[in-house]
């Protein structure tokens, strides 16, 4: 096979601008629904709040953030079946697989699609109109966007360790700094992207359900799986969490380098799984028939 | 060129074809009929790439369709007998997929869009069937391809729009085109398709040319019985009987005769072309 026919940047840019025409052909109403719940609740609140109290008052900053976190998981696991789920119909597949671009240049598109291009334009709209509403409606707080550096720090830190605990027990800071990796999440939320687009691609009906369930499927093989290599260091830290009497018994604790190898164990789960999903993407699409 | 050697495929335990060997040259519009379930739908979407031979091999210009490259693909064009409701205007479908295809003309579409009395503004998943059939068919022609397989184009299609079909066809194919079309439908074409390709269950029955069909058989319109015919049957205001051309006369192939000829004499037919 030519190299021209594995990739072609000039048809792969005519292909991804179709892709993207075609997706929000088929998505621009849901999407829009989605990078639109911040408003819709945010109304809802205060109309619930004035029918109901009469006070006026938006929702506040967590809820925001927690609604914020919801949509952009509808949008990942709704997204992929509505754009691609149709490759696997013969009527759409085949046109779609007839088209002249290399199975590369399709599964490339459809995953950068899938992982950037939708949740940059959902999340970017709906980051804008909570700052939008926050600008007119000084009750609502802190807008999201300014609060995406304490939003990553609320999931890594705030959640279990207060500045007093920190101050308290030195060692959580270390804790804390062995979780603090962005990649540690970056490829799960990627992750819960591909799975959905391999479900979309891969399963002919019931893409959803089967998805989730594949899901579960594969992370209870893997947690069976890493049970021998984990038990060790788990046996070790609920020992030591018994006798966690003294500062220095915690710093013991955490100087085990527990988090540091479950962080490290969970960065290469999520890759390798992640590179799994998208070789089975690519061979899918490759010999997909119809 | 195409060239099909030893073609076989099977869907389970279920063989559909068979030992297929067959040649399909350029500049010719081959009609592809058989019964149902002799695989017609199937070797159309063997050559276009979509499913992978059980055994033997296909070649189109040098490429395996199975491979999917691109520089193939842009040559091939396929029309699938169930068309898909694209939530876009005509135009904007054309406009976006049409510039896969190199040759790809979107004046071309317009006009045929024309011929066929499709509106190019109107949104395809609001289309009739007969519309988005006709959409694709334009589309089809307007990319200019050297090669075009049509599943049962005219299913769908009215009286009037299957005569624009077939001056569609004519005008706008490429003069180095090879189209193959499958239909059921053999009065529907029988202007156009030449040669013709008969499938049987896990065989070729028959690949011939229109002029080598009538060297060898006759075509006897008259109500006179003729002895020995091959086959005979009451069409309005006359009959049709075919029989071998002994005496090298000249008449005009009738395809529906021909096609039921062919299944009554299988092995004679076969070995009359072969």
């Amino acid at each position: 096979m030519k190299t021209n026919d594995i990739f072609n940047l000039n048809r792969f840019g005519r292909y991804f601008v179709s892709d993207f025409r075609n997706c929000t052909a088929n998505y621009w109403l849901s999407m829009l629904l989605i990078s639109l719940m911040g408003v819709v609740i945010y109304i809802g609140t205060v109309l619930m709040g004035l029918a109901f109290t009469g006070e006026w008052g938006g929702p506040d900053k967590t809820f925001r953030v927690f609604t914020f976190g919801v949509s952009m998981f509808v949008l990942m696991t709704t997204m992929p079946v509505k754009c691609y789920g149709k490759v696997t119909e013969k009527r759409f597949g085949t046109s779609w697989l007839m088209i002249p671009a290399s199975t590369f240049e399709k599964v490339l598109s459809m995953v950068l699609m899938t992982i950037f291009v939708a949740p940059l334009i959902s999340g970017g709209i709906y980051l804008a109109c909570d700052a939008f509403l926050c600008a007119v409606d000084k009750t609502c707080g802190a807008a999201i966007i300014p609060s995406l550096k304490e939003l990553y720090q609320f999931f890594i830190s705030s959640s279990f360790a207060t500045e007093g605990d920190i101050e308290q027990f030195p060692a959580i800071a270390h804790f804390v700094k062995e979780i603090s990796n962005p990649w540690l999440y970056v490829d799960d939320v990627i992750g819960i992207s591909l799975w959905f687009l391999a479900g979309a691609v891969v399963f002919k009906s019931g893409k959803t359900a089967k998805t989730i369930l594949a899901f579960f499927a594969f992370s209870m093989i893997i947690s069976i799986a890493a049970t021998p290599f984990m038990s060790t260091y788990f046996k070790e830290f609920a020992m030591r969490m018994t006798a966690m009497d003294s500062a220095e018994a915690v710093d013991r604790l955490f100087n085990l380098g527990i988090m540091r190898h479950a962080a490290l164990f969970d960065t290469i789960n999520d890759t390798v799984a992640n590179l799994l999903l998208l070789a089975c993407i690519f061979f899918r699409i490759k010999t997909l028939k119809h | 060129m195409i060239s099909i050697k030893n073609l076989g495929f099977s869907y389970g335990e279920g063989i559909v074809l068979k030992d297929i060997t067959m040649t399909l040259e350029e500049g010719r519009i081959y009609g592809l009929l058989g019964e149902n379930g002799v695989g017609k739908t199937t070797l159309l979407t063997l050559l276009s790439g979509l499913k992978d031979p059980k055994a033997g091999s296909i070649e189109i210009d040098g490429h395996t369709p199975y491979k999917r490259e691109p520089s193939l693909l842009s040559e091939i064009y396929y029309l699938c007998d169930e068309v898909a409701e694209v939530n876009m205007k005509a135009i904007d479908y054309a406009v976006n997929y049409g510039r896969f295809w190199e040759k790809f003309n979107l004046d071309k579409f317009v006009e045929i869009m024309g011929v066929l009395e499709n509106d190019i503004n109107q949104k395809m998943n609001r289309m009739s069937f007969g519309q988005l059939k006709k959409t694709y068919i334009s589309f089809a022609l307007a990319c200019n391809t050297r090669y075009i397989f049509m599943d049962e184009p005219t299913n769908g299609l009215d009286i009037p729009s299957k005569a624009q079909f077939r001056k569609a066809v004519m005008k706008y194919t490429r003069e180095d085109s090879t189209l193959l079309i499958s239909t059921h439908q053999v009065r529907d074409l029988e202007n156009i398709i030449d040669p013709i390709i008969i499938l049987d269950k896990q065989d070729v029955l028959l690949n011939a040319s229109i002029e080598e069909i009538s060297k060898k058989l006759h075509f006897d319109y008259s109500s006179e019985k003729r002895e020995g015919a091959l086959y005979s049957e009451m069409i309005p205001g006359a009959n049709v009987q075919v029989s071998l051309n002994t005496e090298e006369e000249e008449s005009k192939v009738n395809i529906e005769a021909l096609f039921n000829t062919v299944h009554m004499h299988k092995e004679l037919i076969k070995g009359l072309f072969s």
